[in-house]
């Protein structure tokens, strides 16, 4: 599967959750791909060890028209460039932020979010009952935001394997 | 096709006026207030990079007399309904919506969903504020902006919340950073 991430999903996971490692092994069974305005908006800031962006493979993206008139022709975030791509490519995006995954569900775009990932990973055996506890409680301790339905449902996939 | 034209419906702002009023948000409501309709309009023109519908910066930004007159007419002619503040169309008016549905493209339609999900479950205020922040020509003779702008952070927050900007918008109108921004919201 070739998955497109967005800013918000790269930093939860790697910087948030730490995982480097586990997203390294997902990697050589799966395609994990960022756009260059993510990996910048990324190393923005960034907490953790800069080149671990690098488990991440860059793609091309153009400037999809159809997608720029839902950023009030502003394609200054990464968020944006990930949905172009997205557009033109046979990939699914992972994407947490409420208004790309509207824009995504309206363009008929495939789309999963950094809970939907860590499922993926866990059920493609890189991640470990005890790993997904870690995960929670990781993201329960940070500051980082993400929507009250993702939580639960991390939540309930952490129930289900108690 | 003589009942569109018998209500003046081969005019594209009457006839969008009616389209919207059809189709649902994404609280499942049709009925839209005036406000409402001339914001999800505005926003509609400006995705189709159209002027059918003639709009001023007044005193709540964007706005169209056009419309307004339009919906007044719809009212009179019994395929619109008012429901306290709320414009509903009458079953007549739904029917005509169904045969108007046809008279235009895939993309126009979608657009014109696309403005009232985005914007019609918004309050007054999360309203304005994105129209004025998203459009900021509209900001010129308004007299709610200044307002509006001293709580920017709560409205910035709420339109985030409910998916309506991202985090880059949303940490550009607050002139952070877009992780500042995305952890601000957990304090």
């Amino acid at each position: 599967m070739e998955y497109v991430f967005d800013t918000s999903a790269v930093i939860l996971l790697l910087e948030i959750c730490g995982l480097e490692k586990q997203l390294r092994a997902f990697s050589a069974k799966n395609s994990i791909y960022i756009t260059k305005k993510v990996k910048q908006e990324f190393l923005d800031g960034c907490k953790i060890e800069r080149n671990a962006i690098n488990v991440f493979s860059l793609c091309n993206s153009i400037i999809d028209e159809r997608v720029l008139q839902y950023f009030n022709q502003n394609s200054s975030s990464g968020e944006f460039w990930t949905i172009s791509y997205s557009c033109n490519n046979d990939c699914v995006c992972v994407i947490d932020e409420g208004f790309g995954r509207n824009l995504c569900d309206f363009l008929g775009i495939q789309y999963t979010g950094s809970v939907g990932i860590i499922d993926e990973m866990r059920k493609q055996g890189f991640l470990s009952k005890e790993d997904l506890f870690e995960i929670r409680k990781r993201i329960r301790n940070s500051r980082f935001y993400l929507s009250n339905e993702l939580l639960k449902t991390l939540d309930s996939m952490c129930s289900h394997h108690k | 096709m003589s009942e569109i034209l018998d209500y003046g419906l081969d005019s594209p702002t009457r006839a969008f006026l009616v389209l919207v009023l059809s189709m649902e948000d994404r609280a499942r409501q049709k009925a839209m207030n005036k406000l409402h309709f001339q914001k999800a309009l505005y926003y509609f023109e400006k995705l189709q990079q159209d002027k059918e519908i003639s709009f001023s910066n007044f005193k709540y930004g964007g706005v169209s007399f056009e419309l307004q007159e339009n919906m007044e007419t719809l009212v009179e002619s019994g395929l619109v309904t008012k429901v306290g503040a709320k414009y509903v169309l009458t079953q007549e008016g739904e029917d005509l919506a169904k045969k108007l549905l046809s008279k235009y493209d895939e993309d126009t339609l979608r657009k014109l969903k696309y403005s009232k999900d985005l914007l019609n479950d918004l309050n007054n205020k999360e309203l304005l504020f994105f129209m004025y922040m998203t459009f900021e020509e509209t900001q010129e003779n308004s007299i709610e902006f200044k307002n509006l702008v001293k709580n920017k952070e709560r409205w910035v927050k709420n339109l985030f919340r409910k998916g309506r900007i991202n985090s880059a918008t949303a940490a550009q109108w607050l002139g952070m950073s877009q992780r500042d921004f995305l952890d601000s919201l957990s304090v």
